[in-house]
Parts: C-alpha cells; structure tokens; sequence
C-alpha cells in the first residue's frame, strides 16, 4: 500500500485528468495560424466548463448526501415510532398485559389454527377496595394480580385485562382440565400474594373457565367463561368453576 | 497480499476481500461520513491485487441494500478498476443483488453493466427477510 494520504473527495481522478490538461493549456501558447489559436481557445473554455461542472456536481453530492442521512434517520425514528404505536395500542398501560381488542383478536388468530380454553377472571370485592384505599391502592392490586397471573400461566398464554378488575387468559391448545388446573394455581397464587393492604386483608378472585373446539369465535368462549365466572362468584367467590362444554370433545 | 476485512456498522458495508481466493463481497449499507475516504482505501487495495492477476477467474458479490450518492460515485470508481481488470486478461463474474421489491438497485445494477462491458453481471433477486 503506497503510504499517500486517503482522498477526501470523490473526484479525484477527474481532478487529476483536469490539472494535467490545464498545465497543457497554460504551457501552450496559442499557436501561430488561426486553427491553432481556435483550438486553445476552446480547450480553455472546455477547461472552465469541465470545472465548474465538478464544482457543481461535488455541491449536488453533498446536499444528496445531507437529504438522504436526514430521510434515513427520519425513516429510522418513524419505525421506532411505528413499533411504539403497535405496542401502546396492544397494551394496558398500567399492567403492560394485553388490552382488550388485543386479547380479542389473539383469541380468534388461535381459533382459525386449533382448540382453546379461556379463563375469565374478576377479582372479589374490588369495589371495597378502592372505596377503602383509593384507587392508587387498587391500582396496586391489580398490578399484584397480573403479577401473580404470570407467574403461574404457561409460557404459550396470552393474559389481558378486558375491564377494570377482569382479566381474560387464553391458553391455546388445552384441554378444560388442564385450564382448570392452571386457573386454580392462578386463583392459589392470588388467595397467598400479600398485597401489604393498609388493613392487612387479603385479596381473592373468582374465575370462569370454558372450552372451544378449532373454528370457534371471541365471544361464544368468552360468554361461557363469564356465566361460569359469575357461578364462582354465586358459589361464595374465590371459586373455579367450568362452563358446560358446547360440543363433544374430539376423540384424542 | 493478505485479504481485506471490514466489519459492517449501520452506514458502512461489510467489506470481505478474499484475495486468495478471488472472492470480493460488499454487504450491508453504504453511507459514510466521508466515502472517498472510506472507499478510497478499498479501492487502493484492490487496485494492488487486480494488478498481480493475470488469466485468473474473480468472482464479486455485491449485495447494498442502500447507498448514498458519494458512494454511488466510488461503487462506479471500484467497478471501473475490476471492468480494466478485464481488459488486462481477467474474468470477472459480478453478482449484483437486489431486493426484489427494489426497482432503484435493480436499475442502477443493470446501468452498471451497460456501462462497463468487459464484466460479467448477474443479478440476483432476493426475498425480503
């Protein structure tokens, strides 16, 4: 590698080309007949020509250069911004589980590929709670509650908040037993979380729980799940109760 | 001569020069600061290697998803030197990538080869990942 300094402009060999014919210019004095002086002439004027045209084009470089770094860094914020918009219209901002139109559409994905279970869930008495407390204490609760809903669901749930106090639990592809199991552990971890309220109660929470065979829809699973929630709740609350399933089980 | 290898950053390409085994790749995005100097150096290099080759098969991959203007100008000094590379008794294959949904670096790749005759150019569509 020969030791010159690395260019710093992209015309380089242009400018090279340029010096070289103007040191020709400069050296030939026009020549005696009038064909000669003509072609020096223009060979001068070419010069300043071919000149300025570099000049031009390393400006045009530059400011192409300038708009495309600042187009690229734009694009660049709008994707973040882009990702940022699909998350915050996915998510409840204060549990960061999904929302309810997000909870609804990962449902009905899961039912175009396979069979599901739902878990509805409310927890006991949260009126009492925020009359009591405040809400900023309820907001605890609730944050608790998620806390210990995914501590325990496996890792192929989806948890949702879809009001206030309720959450709703996809658990593709198990069976109602197995969604029983996984609603009573949530409903345990709920029952022993100390939530260090002011006067040291305790929180519970009811729950609903149904199965849907491949091809189902949001609701039908989701009206199932909340009359068995709602017999939880008649049965004395901190209850699992499952709904009736609607078809036959597929003989597995 | 030792081979040439640049690590890609998010305005540079990588840049893997396998002299040995006569296998240029260029990968990734190209614009940087100051590409005479970044290109300039590259081209040196090259310029040094093509120059010690004689009958020899040499195969370029180019794969820019995206470069800006300065680095338009020295893409055309680089490919200019492997096109004289031909004209001293070479063969030089270039396959020239493109997304494609990209229409710009289809075209510019397909202008490169009118322009410079001697190589032979590939183009080579690919999925978007």
């Amino acid at each position: 590698m020969n030791a010159q300094a690395l260019p710093t402009d992209i015309f380089e060999a242009e400018t090279r080309a340029l010096e070289v014919a103007r040191a020709a210019h400069d050296s030939a004095s026009a020549a005696g007949d009038a064909a000669g002086a003509r072609s020096h002439q223009a060979l001068g004027e070419l010069l300043s020509a071919y000149e300025r045209l570099l000049r031009e084009t390393r400006r045009l470089v530059r400011r192409s250069d300038r708009t495309e770094r600042e187009m690229s860094q734009l694009n660049q914020r709008l994707q973040d911004l882009a990702t940022e918009l699909e998350y915050r219209a996915t998510h409840d901002p204060l549990t960061a589980v999904l929302n309810r139109a997000a909870i609804i559409e990962r449902v009905n994905g899961c039912f175009e590929r396979q069979d599901l279970s739902l878990v509805v869930l409310d927890i006991d008495h949260f009126k009492r709670i925020n009359d009591s407390f405040g809400h900023p204490v309820g907001d605890t609760v609730i944050v608790g509650v998620v806390h210990c809903l995914k501590n325990v669901v496996p890792e192929s749930a989806h948890v949702g908040r879809v009001g206030g106090e309720e959450f709703t639990v996809l658990l593709p592809g198990q069976g109602p037993e197995e969604a029983v199991a996984v609603a009573d552990a949530m409903r345990r971890c709920i029952e022993s979380h100390d939530f260090a309220l002011p006067d040291g109660s305790d929180i519970t929470a009811s729950f609903g729980v149904s199965w849907a065979a491949r091809g189902g829809r949001f609701d039908d699973a989701y009206n199932l799940a909340d009359e068995a929630l709602y017999a939880a709740k008649r049965g004395g609350r901190n209850r699992v109760e499952l709904a009736a399933i609607q078809q036959a089980m597929p003989a597995s | 001569m030792d081979n040439l290898y640049i690590a890609p950053t998010p305005s540079t390409p990588e840049v893997d020069f396998k002299f040995d085994a006569h296998r240029l790749s260029l990968r990734g995005e190209s614009y940087p600061e100051n590409a005479a100097a970044f290109y300039g150096d590259i081209i040196a290099k090259l310029k040094d290697y093509l120059g010690g080759q004689q009958s020899e098969k040499i195969e370029v991959n180019i794969a820019l998803a995206y470069f800006n203007s300065s680095s338009t100008k020295m893409l055309f000094n680089l490919i200019e030197a492997l096109n004289d590379a031909v004209d001293t008794g070479n063969q030089v294959q270039l396959n020239w990538f493109h997304d494609e949904e990209d229409d710009t670096i289809l075209e510019f790749g397909q202008e490169l080869s009118e322009d410079f005759t001697s190589i032979e150019f590939v183009s080579h569509a690919v999925r978007p990942s």
